[in-house]
């Protein structure tokens, strides 16, 4: 891999250092102090950091601005775009934009339906037109586009604005048998590096990752499989029966049941997790999450033996 | 079929409040398939108008007619003459229907009864569903025949997105299929998944509304 | 109900289905006997000729009330028929929620071979459930 946009991530999978990405959300608010804040608590604890473009169809602050932000405050950010809210001509401007910025990773996504509204939680904009001009792997194609100095109508521009690309795997979503092939979809689309779905099942993933590899995937991309921080049996449960993709074995939800201190449990299965998804050939590094739960994240990376960044 | 379903009976109480004679028109074709605009509906609704209307105390005339189709002017003009004394007119039509009577019955006002919202078919006694959008550039033939357009919620050209559901149904609701686990099934079955493999680039959307009004002029039938 | 007129009689329409009546109320005249109540007593060959707007147009013409008397599910000599006017009913009340109206001002019963008498208390019943609320 050559580093031919300037990302520090890039350049870490480059350099064959196992990377580490967390999450910053940017907030329901206008205050940069919020961000900043998390920025504080995650600096220095990953290599590059995604901020959410207004995640399960909630308005939040923008994911360029936030990013920004984070840039502001020396942490890389993963700028994540969806294609529910702008087409394509919004889209590109941004990107041209943030890459005036100095943002140079972008993670493409279809985006939450804006049916979402928070799952309930939140009244969110459900009356909202929706965009989808064009789908996250025709995104992909057109940042890469323009990392080659063409719009996506052909029109040049100079110079390029080339960026690190990354898209999301869903590799336990029906139909099974089509996501490797959306994968290489994706990766011949031009994405650069794959986040995955939160991944607990570590024996079905290393079976996805087989033939991910079979098919010569994960020479062409760095694959980071996600890891969320379970907190509790509940949550593990949850997410295993509401959240597409997601699959908890049962025994570890049992082991979170019968666990006495169930955070503490949470943190041993994340650290085993760490340790199996990094044994598995072609997984390059890790996207850690803990859901309104940030402060957790210093300490595991370090248990896990991922520090000191480079 | 064009598919529609009465407004709320507040909103059309609210419209016709203030009219002395009401004429209201039905259509025998796409709306009486969906049941919200044929003979029997302007049937019903008539009656139901009256009771609401009388309750607010307004007393509306109400009278009823029903056009073989609604969306061709000859058949409009049939009601000029019934209509010729009224002071606004209820059309249980698509829009195509509604918008035919206004031009012919301007400066009447004329109100749409219905909401006008897809393309369906009638999947079974009283179930409908989207098929199509009018996207201007149609993929069924890429697609299996199934339509990615009207029905994935994302208009997703690609394969399916991040959110479907362990029983393959789509994200926003528990009812409807993922068209694209269909899709991707039917492909399977003929053994033609490949053929979903490749990219396939943004869509052009310019042959829809999106680029502007529709009008087709065909010289060899003028 | 407090906007029909409350000062007049009732006035209910009895929609029957030829099938389920007893030999007694073959002709319409028993509508007479019933007492404090108006009862407009028509005959059907089968309840499932009972559509929405036929139901609707009593109303609106001065019905305070309809009645529907059909044959049990399982004597129903067309099979669906008294089950479709048992859906038409529910639709009807639906709709009579939709104007802030209220839904009892229709209803149906089922049973085979109504006597005249067991019709006048059906009626009344109706009448009775149109005027509370
Ligand atoms: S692809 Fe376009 S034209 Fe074809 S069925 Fe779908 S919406 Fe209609
Ligand atoms: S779940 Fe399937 S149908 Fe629904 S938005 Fe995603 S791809 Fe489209």
């Amino acid at each position: 891999m050559k580093n031919l946009s300037g990302s520090n991530l890039e350049y870490t999978l480059a350099s064959g250092v196992f990377a580490v990405t967390a999450e910053v959300g940017p907030p329901k608010g206008p205050d940069a102090g919020e961000v900043k804040e998390k920025a504080a608590v995650l600096k220095g604890f990953a290599d590059a950091y995604n901020v959410t473009d207004n995640q399960t169809a909630v308005v939040r602050m923008s994911s360029i601005a936030a990013s920004k932000i984070l840039y502001d405050q020396g942490l890389e950010p993963i700028m994540q775009i969806v294609c529910r809210d702008r087409n394509r001509i919004a889209i590109q401007s941004d990107l041209l934009g943030a890459h005036a910025l100095g943002l140079r990773n972008v993670l493409c996504l279809s985006g939450d339906h804006q049916s979402a509204g928070a799952g309930g939680k939140l009244n969110g904009h459900p009356g909202a037109k929706n965009v989808f001009d064009i789908d996250s792997i025709q995104l992909i194609s057109i940042v890469k586009g323009l990392g080659k100095g063409i719009q996506e109508s052909g029109d040049p521009i100079s110079p390029a604005a080339p960026f690190f690309i990354g898209a999301a795997w869903t590799p336990f979503g029906p139909p099974e048998k089509f996501r490797t092939i959306r994968l290489k979809k994706k990766i011949d689309a031009g994405a650069n590096f794959i986040q995955t779905q939160a991944v607990y099942d570590i024996k079905r993933f290393a079976e996805a990752m087989r033939r991910a590899e079979d098919m010569g995937l994960t020479e062409k991309a760095a694959i980071l499989p996600g890891i969320i921080v379970p907190r509790s049996a509940g949550m593990l449960n949850y997410m295993n029966a509401n959240v597409p993709g997601i699959e908890v074995p049962d025994e570890m939800i049992q082991r979170m049941k019968d666990a006495q201190h169930p955070k503490v449990e949470g943190i041993k299965i994340t650290l085993e997790l760490v340790d199996a998804v990094k044994n598995l050939s072609g997984v390059k590094g890790v996207h850690l999450q803990a859901i309104e739960a940030e402060g957790l994240l210093p300490d595991i990376i370090n248990e896990a033996g991922l520090l000191p960044r480079p | 079929m064009i598919f529609a379903e009465w407004k709320p009976i507040d909103e059309l109480v609210e419209k016709l409040k203030a009219h002395k004679k009401v004429l209201l028109v039905g259509c025998a074709t796409c709306v009486a398939e969906c049941a919200a605009g044929g003979e029997k509906e302007v049937e019903t609704l008539a009656p139901l108008l009256s009771m609401a209307l009388k309750k607010q105390g307004c007393s509306v005339e109400i009278i009823t007619a029903t056009l073989e189709k609604q969306c061709e002017f000859e058949f409009v003009e049939e009601l000029i003459e019934k209509g010729h004394d009224v002071d606004a007119v209820m059309s249980l039509a698509c829009g195509i229907g509604v918008q035919a009577m206004a031009d012919l019955f301007d400066p009447i006002p004329v109100y749409p009864g219905v909401n006008t919202s897809a393309l369906t078919i009638r999947e079974e006694a009283g179930l409908w569903a989207g098929r199509c959008a009018a996207c201007g550039d149609c993929v069924l033939g890429e697609t299996f025949g199934l339509c990615p357009i009207a029905r994935c919620a994302k208009s997703l050209l690609n394969g399916p997105c991040g959110g479907t559901r362990g029983n393959g149904k789509c994200e926003v609701s528990e009812d409807t299929d993922c068209i694209w686990n269909l899709i991707v099934e039917r492909g399977d079955e003929r053994g033609q998944l490949d053929s979903l493999a490749e990219v396939k680039k943004s869509k052009n959307w310019s042959n829809s509304r999106h680029g502007g009004p529709k009008r087709v002029i065909r010289e060899d039938l003028r | 109900m407090s906007n029909q007129q409350s000062t007049d009689v009732t006035k209910v329409v009895v929609l029957y289905c030829q099938q389920a009546i007893s030999e007694g109320a073959k002709s319409t005249d028993w509508a007479q006997d019933a007492e404090g109540i108006n009862v407009q007593a028509i005959m059907l060959p089968c309840s499932s000729k009972v559509e929405v707007p036929y139901i609707l147009r009593f109303l609106e013409s001065g019905a305070d009330a309809v009645e529907i008397v059909a044959c049990p599910e399982k004597g129903c000599s067309f099979l669906i028929g008294s089950r479709r006017a048992e859906k038409r009913i529910e639709y009807v009340r639906g709709l009579l929620e939709s104007i802030g109206d209220n839904p009892q001002r229709v209803g149906i019963s089922r049973k085979l071979s109504q006597t005249p008498d067991e019709l006048i208390a059906i009626a009344k019943a109706r009448a009775e459930a149109a005027n509370s609320n």
